[in-house]
């Protein structure tokens, strides 16, 4: 199929979704006051007043377009020939697709499940080594693996700590994301070699690079640039940052006034 | 009009002075040049993302102008940087230098990687610096005319920053930029509305009440889709080939410096329209000195008057994209937009009302962060030639986690996070489907003000329509905005298609020598 073609089959689904959206959104408009705004308790009823005005315009001008896309979709070639045709099945199943899905996957997995809970070294260092080795050598086990490796540790913290208020809670999934980590450290030098025969160096060093770089983001950020971090309570950083303000801090005070 | 212009550069010579005498400034310079030259020289991380990055990281915490220097200098370097892989492996750092590319490798291929590099690097300086110059003489003639600007020409101006960008970004159907300028707009109406605080589209989610934020959008435009496609890929690396002598030999420099002043030229005047950036630049600019050149022939081959005719110019537009941002915050780039991000966020409002002495203090930024990057250009090269040896599912990786810190650091919570991916993933698969995502920021960035100046406008008039054509300045924006919508319509191009066919037509017609009728 010519890309031209691709691109306007997907272009037809695309205006279909924004007619919809774009109608939806109208509805939803519709609920803001429009000809009778309010403002602070004060009746000022004109239609130029409203908060709906620039929506409205808005989401009219997004239909119109939605339209004229489906369109120029269709008479370009772009409308489907059967129902099922979708093509999107085709894309998930090919390499590039699967390995997109992963990517998209491991992401995911990182800000919703990881984040919230684990603590932001361990979290990064899994999610660095995993796509490290999961996506340098394009091969689908290594994948497969890396997915895996993320998955477990994020759905444990998703399902056994989901709200964010519980970060002072106990660190088993601190642990568990570390479990996964050095699992996956160790794994991935054993599989690569069993797979390919040799490890290539930036898997070798992939581990490395994987816990020294977050390691070193969240303590410049924390203490060097002053910012917000992840998870202040998290496994390691809580302890740095005892250490920081309760061993560092004082002895470089009292070095100073000596 | 000479005593301004006087004022001017004795305002600026005591900024760059001020500035020169402070080192700190040399550090944050030299780190941030050069974090911006190895994101341009490593393909998959772009100058926009150097910019977002940096934002995420200095956040608020620091003052403006510190900021200021560490995300111009990676701005600066990054736009440079670029050109290392354009020149060395054919495979453009970022899309700035894709014009590169066309006569760089050539000229590397044939062991003249060095001079290449060594040239670029000179006209990028010129180029930065000519755009420094018009920044700092226009920028005060716009910000006098814009004081004269009212609601009613901010709102068609902000229309149209997101129509232009959209029409000119697009690499498929224009429809396509609109729409994605379109769904900016929407985001940006997400939260308490700016006239009377009324609620729009928050589905009980308290976070939305204060809006999308400007750093997670950001991230998740610019940073995820561009990890998604680079790991989708797989490692993309290649070996430099020898670059050679890079400092430039100063006759050739002379020999080309109306080709470097041309194309700088250009690079301002394309920076200067909004959200259009620094890639139109170097295709334009290289499209025009193939034009007019007298061995347009070698374009393509190798030719040295190519390779600067782009890398010029994509420089130069830094200045000029700054000019809408300072002038009418309406920003004139991509990674233009990312730094309107950060003054945002440290509650300066580009416009009239900002601080005269910022913009001088910007512009010997940009001075001294283009000289720097002639530095170390010419005599760290190598040193980042090496960069280039680095696969991209190594360096990925730790972008995703940089933008994880730097998003959350802003904004100080998880919300920011789930926003950054939402976004980044809806990005990826609108760059799939061939929409430019740069109008969709600047519809972010822009809506708030479209809806408020927009709504103000009618305010003031008592719901008069009319004052959007009746006022001098809004009528000149409307012309332009109904212009610029008619000239995508098909009907319309039809219509102008067939008129234009008719001339020709008729002119050839009239070069046609009438024979005289034979005599009977």
């Amino acid at each position: 199929m010519p890309d031209k073609t691709k691109l306007r089959r997907q272009d037809f689904w695309t205006a279909l979704v924004m007619i919809a959206a774009s109608l939806f959104f109208l509805y939803k408009t519709s609920e803001i006051p429009f000809f009778r705004a309010n403002a602070a308790g004060v009746e000022a009823g004109r239609w130029y007043n409203s908060a709906a005005i620039v929506p409205y315009g808005l989401f009219t001008g997004l239909l119109l377009l939605a339209v004229a896309l489906l369109v120029v979709a269709i008479r370009q070639g772009g409308a489907p020939r059967g129902l099922l045709d979708l093509g999107a099945a085709t894309w998930i199943r090919s390499p590039a697709g699967a390995r997109t899905l992963a990517v998209a996957a491991i992401m995911l997995a990182y800000i919703f499940g990881l984040v919230p809970r684990v603590d932001f070294t361990i979290a990064s260092a899994l999610v660095i080594c995993a796509l490290i080795y999961g996506f340098h050598d394009l091969r689908a086990r290594a994948t497969s693996i890396a997915l895996f490796a993320v998955l477990s540790p994020s759905l444990y913290a998703l399902i056994a700590h989901f709200p964010q208020s519980q970060w002072n809670a106990p660190h088993d999934d601190d642990w568990v994301a570390l479990g996964a980590f050095l699992a996956l450290s160790i794994g991935m030098l054993w599989e690569t070699r069993r797979a390919t025969g040799r490890i290539d160096g930036y898997i070798k060093a992939a581990p490395l690079i994987a816990f020294l770089i977050p390691l070193l983001l969240v303590i410049v950020m924390a203490f060097g640039f002053r910012q917000n971090v992840p998870n202040r309570t998290g496994l390691l950083f809580g302890q740095i940052e005892y250490h920081y303000y309760v061993t560092l801090r004082p002895w470089r005070a009292g070095a100073s006034r000596e | 009009m000479l005593d301004f212009v006087a004022t001017q550069f004795v305002n600026f010579g005591v900024s760059l002075l001020d500035l020169a005498s402070d080192p700190l400034t040399y550090v944050y310079l030299v780190c941030s040049v050069s974090l911006g030259i190895v994101f341009g020289a490593l393909p998959g991380l772009t100058a926009t993302l150097a910019v977002t990055i940096l934002t995420g990281f200095f956040g608020n915490k620091f003052p403006v102008e510190q900021s200021l220097i560490a995300l111009i200098g990676a701005y600066v370097g990054a736009i440079y940087g670029g050109s290392y892989p354009s020149i060395l492996l054919s495979i453009p750092g970022t899309a700035a230098s894709a014009a590169t590319a066309m006569d760089g490798y050539p000229l590397a291929q044939r062991g003249r990687g060095g001079e290449a590099l060594g040239l670029t690097t000179t006209a990028s300086m010129i180029g930065t610096m000519i755009g420094t110059f018009c920044l700092l003489i226009f920028v005060w003639i716009l910000l006098a005319l814009s004081s004269q600007i009212a609601s009613p020409e901010k709102a068609l101006l902000a229309l149209f920053g997101i129509l232009v960008s959209g029409t000119l970004m697009s690499s498929d159907l224009v429809i396509k930029g609109w729409i994605a300028g379109l769904i900016g707009l929407a985001m940006a109406m997400v939260g308490l509305d700016p006239i009377l605080s009324e609620q729009r589209y928050v589905f009980g989610w308290s976070y939305l009440l204060s809006g999308f934020q400007v750093v997670p959008v950001l991230m998740g435009c610019f940073a995820i889709p561009q990890i998604l496609l680079g790991l989708r890929s797989g490692p993309l690396t290649g070996t430099p080939i020898q670059v050679g002598r890079i400092l430039p030999s100063l006759g050739t420099v002379r020999r080309y410096l109306p080709t470097i002043s041309r194309s700088g030229a250009i690079g301002v005047g394309i920076g200067a329209l909004p959200g259009v950036g620094e890639d139109v630049s170097g295709w334009v600019s290289y499209g025009v000195g193939k034009s007019v050149s007298r061995e347009p022939e070698r374009f393509g081959k190798g030719s040295l008057e190519g390779l600067l005719s782009s890398e010029t110019a994509n420089n130069a537009c830094i200045g000029g994209a700054l000019i809408p941002l300072l002038v009418l915050g309406i920003p004139g780039s991509p990674p233009a937009a990312a730094l309107l991000g950060a003054l945002m966020i440290n509650n300066v409002t580009p416009g009239p009302t900002i601080d005269p002495m910022l913009i001088i203090r910007i512009v010997a930024i940009l001075a001294m962060a283009s000289l720097t990057m002639f530095v170390l250009g010419l005599f760290m090269a190598r040193i980042f030639i090496r960069v280039l040896k680095l696969p991209r599912t190594i360096f990925l990786p730790v972008v995703l986690v940089l933008t994880t810190i730097g998003s959350f650091s802003v904004g100080g919570g998880t919300n920011d996070l789930f926003l950054m991916i939402v976004v980044g993933l809806v990005s990826y698969a609108l760059i799939r489907m061939d929409y430019p995502i740069a109008p969709l920021v600047i519809g972010v960035i822009l809506g708030g003000l479209f809806d408020e100046t927009f709504r103000r406008s009618l305010l003031i008039s008592d719901g008069d329509l009319t004052t959007f054509v009746t006022r001098p300045g809004a009528a000149i924006l409307l012309t332009l905005n109904l212009l610029l919508i008619l000239s995508q319509v098909p009907a319309v191009q039809r219509f102008f298609r067939r008129r234009f066919m008719r001339g020709r037509r008729t002119e050839t017609s009239a070069k046609i020598p009438i024979e005289p009728k034979e005599e009977a």
